[in-house]
C-alpha cells in the first residue's frame, strides 16, 4: 500500500509544481494538496477547503507579506520542541561518519 | 524577444527579475500589493531594483505611478565595480543572494560593494552566503577570483556593515551530478557578535557544542568579536553552522538574535536547525536549494542531477518561474528509501558571450 501512496505521489509532485499552478507553494510544502486531491470529485468538500485555505492565509498576511520574498524557511517552535527528543536526536546517528556504517547502508 | 511575460504580486520578486535578466526576456509585474493599506512596492525593492540598475546596462524599469506594477525590459549584465548602499530594511543577503546568480554572467569582472545589515534573523547571513554558496558556484566552475570579503559587521536595526563581493565572469558552465550525500564529516561555524560582552561568542559556542558533540567530535566554531568601528551601529551576535560530509556536501544552519534570547538559546536553536537539515539527507540544504537549481539549468546542454531533501515553497515556486523564464522544467522523483527527492534536467547550454573563449 505504502509503494502505491509513494506511486502516485511521484505523478502528483510533478503535476503539482508544473500543471496545478493553482496550488500554491506553501501548500505543496506542507501537504495540504493531498486533502484537496482526494476530495476534489466531492465539489462541496473542496469548496469548504477552499474557503478553509483562505481564511488561514487572511489571519497570517501580516506575517507572510513581509517573511516571503526569502530564500529561507521560517522555523516553528514545534521544530525545535522536536530535537528535545531522544529517539530523535538517535535517529540521525548514522548520518555521521562516527555512526554505524552498516546500518546506513542497509537502511 | 517582444513577448512580455505576466506575473502578480510582490512575492518572489527578486527572482522573476534576476530570471528575466539571465533570459533577456520582458517582464511586467503587476498588482504589488495592491489590496495592502500601503500599497506598491517597498523601499527594499526599490533599493534592489536601483541596484539591478547599476549591475546592467541598457535595462529600463517603468514603475507605475502607485508603485503596483513594474515593467522591467533587461539590458546586458555588465557588473563592474558597484557601490550600493542597502538600507535597514532587508539584510546585505537579499541583494547579494540575486547578484551571485548574475555575477558569473557578467561582462566585466564584479567587484560589488555593500552597505547594510549583514546578518538578520529573515535572510540568510553572509557568513553563509560566503561558506555554503560560495563553494557551491565553484562545484559549477565558478571559481576564479570569486570572493566575499566581510569588512564591517552590522547587525539590525541600524546596520553599518559592509561586504565585498568580487566574481570572475566565465563562459560556461560545468555540468553538475550531486546525489550521493555521503555522512557528515566535520561541523564548522562562525560565532560573531558586535558591542556586546566577548564572552557572547564563548556562550555561543559552548552551547551549540554541548549537542552537536554527542554525534561527531570535529566541531569548531570560530569566534569572530568585531570591535570599534567594525562592529556597526546596532549590538547583535548570531551562530552559522556548516556540516560537511564526506562527500563535499554542504548543509548550514543558522540564528541570529532577536529580542530577548539569550546566547544559549540562540546557540542550541542553531544547533537544531542543523540536525534538521542533515535529517533531510538532501546534498543541498534548504536555502541554496534556488541557486544551485538555476545553475543547473544553466548549464551546458548535459543532464544534471541534485538530491533535494525537501522543497521549499520558495523553489516550488522558482520551479514554475524557471519553467516560464528557460522552458526547462525539472524531473522530480522522490526517492522513498531516503524520503529525499532527486532533481533531474537538462540544460540550456547558457554562454556568456562576452567572455571570449582563450
Amino acid at each position: 500500500a505504502s509503494q502505491m501512496f509513494h506511486a502516485h505521489r511521484r505523478i502528483n509532485l510533478m503535476d503539482l509544481v508544473y500543471n496545478q499552478t493553482d496550488v500554491s507553494p506553501e501548500d505543496i510544502a506542507s501537504g495540504n494538496y493531498d486533502a484537496q486531491d482526494l476530495d476534489g470529485a466531492q465539489e462541496d468538500d473542496s469548496d469548504d477547503d477552499d474557503a478553509f485555505f483562505s481564511l488561514k492565509k487572511e489571519a497570517a498576511e501580516d506575517q507572510l507579506d513581509r517573511m516571503l520574498d526569502t530564500s529561507r524557511t521560517q522555523p516553528t517552535t514545534a521544530e525545535f520542541e522536536e530535537w528535545e527528543d531522544e529517539d530523535m536526536l538517535d535517529s540521525i546517528r548514522n548520518r555521521f561518519i562516527t555512526g554505524d556504517i552498516d546500518a546506513a547502508n542497509g537502511e | 524577444m517582444s513577448k512580455v511575460l505576466h506575473f502578480e504580486g510582490h512575492k518572489y520578486l527578486r527572482q522573476r527579475l534576476i530570471l528575466a535578466t539571465l533570459s533577456s526576456k520582458i517582464v511586467r509585474i503587476d498588482k504589488i500589493r495592491s489590496d495592502d493599506q500601503d500599497p506598491g512596492i517597498r523601499d527594499y525593492e526599490a533599493k534592489f531594483l536601483q541596484l539591478l540598475e547599476k549591475a546592467t546596462n541598457g535595462s529600463t524599469i517603468e514603475i507605475s505611478y502607485t508603485g503596483t506594477s513594474i515593467m522591467y525590459k533587461p539590458g546586458a549584465i555588465q557588473g563592474g565595480r558597484i557601490e550600493h548602499d542597502c538600507g535597514t530594511d532587508r539584510s546585505i543577503s537579499y541583494f547579494l543572494e540575486p547578484m551571485l546568480a548574475l555575477a558569473p554572467f557578467s561582462k566585466l569582472p564584479f567587484v560589488l560593494t555593500l552597505q547594510g545589515i549583514t546578518t538578520d534573523h529573515i535572510d540568510p547571513s553572509v557568513d553563509i552566503l560566503r561558506t555554503v554558496l560560495l563553494p557551491q558556484l565553484a562545484r559549477f566552475g565558478i571559481e576564479q577570483g570569486v570572493q566575499l570579503k566581510i569588512t564591517k559587521r552590522g547587525a539590525p536595526p541600524l546596520g553599518g556593515g559592509e561586504v565585498i563581493f568580487n566574481c570572475n565572469s566565465v563562459r560556461q558552465l560545468k555540468p553538475v551530478q550531486l546525489t550521493d550525500e555521503g555522512r557528515i564529516r566535520k561541523i564548522r561555524g562562525i560565532a560573531y557578535c558586535t558591542r556586546v560582552s566577548p564572552q557572547t561568542a564563548n556562550r555561543l559556542v559552548e552551547s551549540a557544542r554541548s549537542l552537536l558533540n554527542r554525534y561527531i567530535p570535529d566541531v569548531f566554531i570560530y569566534t569572530d568579536v568585531y570591535k570599534g568601528a567594525e562592529s556597526g551601529k546596532s549590538p547583535g551576535f548570531a551562530l552559522s553552522l556548516v556540516a560537511e560530509s564526506t562527500t563535499g556536501v554542504l548543509l548550514s544552519a543558522e540564528k541570529a538574535a532577536e529580542a530577548g534570547q539569550t546566547p544559549e538559546d540562540v546557540g542550541l536553536m542553531a544547533s537544531k536547525l542543523l540536525l534538521k537539515e542533515i535529517k533531510l539527507r538532501g546534498c543541498v540544504d534548504t536555502t541554496s536549494q534556488w541557486l544551485n537549481l538555476l545553475l543547473l539549468v544553466l548549464s551546458p546542454e548535459d543532464v544534471g542531477k541534485v538530491r533535494v531533501g525537501q522543497l521549499s515553497p520558495f523553489t516550488i515556486q522558482y520551479l514554475r518561474d524557471l519553467k516560464a523564464f528557460f522552458g526547462v522544467s525539472f524531473k522530480i522523483q522522490p526517492d522513498e528509501q531516503t524520503n529525499t527527492i532527486v532533481m533531474t534536467c537538462m540544460g540550456v547550454g547558457y554562454v556568456n558571450h562576452n567572455k571570449k573563449t582563450t
